[in-house]
């Protein structure tokens, strides 16, 4: 399993944790438009949750720029590149 | 003519060239904004003569800010319609205020009911220059809240509320000028939207809109800096979102921030004057009935802050108003002692709710001297200190405030319990370790896969439970009451386990 791979994995773990949906599967390509319990309140938590498992910091900058978990997992991969 | 909608059509005029809106990367001026409401009141004129209240679709889009115009200039009220909104909400919703008309943006329907796309409106401008006659007891708009019996409540409010709540406005010492920016976050449906385009109008200011592409939260942090934003009303449980990322805020251009809708927390509000070091910071209250909102308290910076357990006082009713402590007894409560806060004036609405089914017990008669004077029950439970400070300490009911929205528990059980019947549910908040409220509900009831899906569906979002906790039965103490401490127990457990 590649790096990329691995991080896709770990956050569909935090997100069904977090979302409380055991049966979640997110690909690169989902959105919160995917996820009906994605909403305001639950994407500040689970960012919280990617960060602390992660051991990176998100800037509001990039935060603002995330769309899909895609942009989730390149925005990881490069905080742990720079790490 | 409401004085208040005379003053706004008077700014529509005089500032032409001034940007009056800001939306979706599209500036509209105030001359631009004139044109467009008098392109729609040429329309609804003679179309719509004979309806007083008119739909609107609630999107932020500057068609529908001319037709919230258009619609106080013919002396009608609009009653914002959202297109996120279950259908059978919005028909009912359509029903209660009996609505023919509903002014949208593109499209053609909201759910079941027929819209009219105001780009579609006939072209001609010369609107009636013929001055409608509007009686202060004229409804200016109708918003629709939770209702605890399942079904939402008409609130109407009269152009003589308006009138009252802007004089209000202006002795609270919150002064806005034409250059500023004011920036709008919530729903049409909520009236912490007047807020900010009522008042930026009112000063002939600028409203900015916020990007919708992404969380309301962390666009408008981005909104606050690209725009530099001088003036901002949001719930606390926006800044509470923001609040991992204050020590990177910094607004020096904001100088207002006006925080309502739900309780504030005084470190929150500490906090969040380190990233707007020459903000002023209100906190206001006012339920939806008194019309934007009866109290302010202005933060000190000098003293410290009057709070009640940590949580700051809502401050002083607008001199117009008198508010009261009563007790359960009906009885006044002496400075300290806590009770539900009661209020009267020209800001609460005149003829009670548009279903007069919801008036019981929301009103209470008080002997002042020969009269008898009608007062509005807020269900909100506060204590006065020796100041005349009014703090909050809760409420009186099963009602609770999730990021500035009212929600009823009762209306999710309701519809919870339409979708399975034979069911059991009790619906309860939490506070998750950040500090913020979720709201948790407990099914008696089989799993199916379809339940959550068509219970978001029949209610609006801001109401979608964040947890479901099944069980088999929904655990009772000895006498078969619901063991409420036991449920509440579960939540808490709940949300810190999702969230640990």
């Amino acid at each position: 399993m590649s790096d990329r791979e691995e991080i896709l994995q770990q956050i569909n773990v935090i997100f069904r944790k977090g979302l409380n949906k055991p049966e979640l599967e997110m690909n690169e390509a989902t959105s919160a438009d995917h996820v009906p319990e994605w909403d305001s309140l639950n994407h500040a938590l689970l960012m919280v949750r990617v960060q602390g498992h992660f051991q990176v910091k998100f800037s509001i900058a990039e935060l603002v720029q995330l769309k899909t978990i895609g942009d989730l997992c390149d925005l990881v991969e490069a905080k742990m590149k720079r790490s | 003519m409401s004085k208040v909608v005379q003053r706004i059509l008077h700014q529509l005029s005089s500032h032409h060239r001034a940007a009056a809106l800001h939306l979706n990367n599209k500036v509209t001026s105030y001359a631009d904004l004139k044109t467009q409401v008098d392109r729609i009141r040429h329309y609804l004129e003679p179309a719509c003569a004979e309806q007083p209240l008119i739909g609107i679709e609630s999107t932020h889009h500057e068609d529908i800010f001319a037709g919230i115009l258009a619609c106080w200039s013919l002396g009608k009220g609009f009653v914002p319609i959202s297109p996120g909104n279950p259908a059978a909400r919005n028909r009912r919703i359509a029903e209660q205020a009996n609505i023919k008309t509903v002014l949208t943006v593109s499209e053609r329907s909201i759910g079941t009911l027929q819209g009219s796309p105001i780009s579609e409106l006939p072209n001609k401008v010369e609107a009636s220059s013929d001055t409608p006659i509007v009686n202060s007891g004229q409804i200016a708009y109708v918003l629709f809240t939770s209702g605890s019996s399942g079904f939402p409540k008409g609130v109407p409010i009269s152009f003589g509320n308006l009138d009252a709540f802007t004089r209000s406005f202006e002795q609270t010492g919150i002064t806005l000028s034409a250059a500023d920016r004011v920036l709008l976050i919530s729903d049409l449906g909520f009236d912490m939207s007047l807020l900010s385009y009522l008042t930026a109008w009112m000063a002939g200011a600028c409203v900015y809109g916020i990007d919708t592409s992404g969380p309301k939260y962390l666009m408008t942090a981005h909104a606050l800096d690209v725009h530099k934003i001088s003036v901002l009303v949001t719930v606390p449980s926006l800044l509470q979102l923001l609040s991992s990322h204050f020590h990177e805020l910094h607004y020096p251009h904001l100088h207002t921030t006006l925080l309502c809708g739900e309780a504030l927390r005084e470190r929150l509000a500490l906090a969040w004057s380190q990233c707007a070091p020459s903000a002023r910071l209100f906190n206001i209250y006012g339920p939806t009935e008194c019309t934007v909102f009866t109290h302010a308290y202005e933060l000190p910076t000098t003293k410290s802050i009057t709070s009640f357990q940590g949580v700051v006082s809502i401050g002083k009713p607008h001199p117009e108003l008198t508010a009261k402590v009563i007790g359960s007894d009906g009885r006044a409560m002496t400075c300290g002692e806590v009770g539900e806060l009661v209020i009267h004036g020209p800001q609460v609405m005149e003829q009670g709710y548009l279903d007069p089914v919801h008036n019981e017990g929301s009103f209470l008669s008080i002997r002042d001297g020969e009269a008898s004077k009608s007062y509005y029950r807020t269900g909100d439970l506060v204590r006065q200190d020796a100041e005349g400070n009014f703090l909050y300490c809760g409420r009186a009911d099963n009602q609770v405030q999730l990021q500035g929205h009212r929600v009823e528990l009762n209306e999710i059980i309701y519809q919870a319990q339409q979708i399975k019947p034979t069911g059991a549910f009790h619906a309860t908040t939490a506070v998750s370790a950040s500090g913020l409220l979720h709201l948790v509900l407990f099914c008696a009831a089989q799993r199916t896969e379809d339940f959550e899906q068509h219970l978001r569906q029949s209610l609006p979002e801001y109401m979608h439970p964040h947890s479901f906790i099944y069980l088999d039965e929904l655990p009772s103490i000895s006498n078969g009451k619901l063991d409420l401490v036991e449920l509440e127990r579960m939540a808490r457990k709940r949300i810190e386990t999702s969230h640990a």
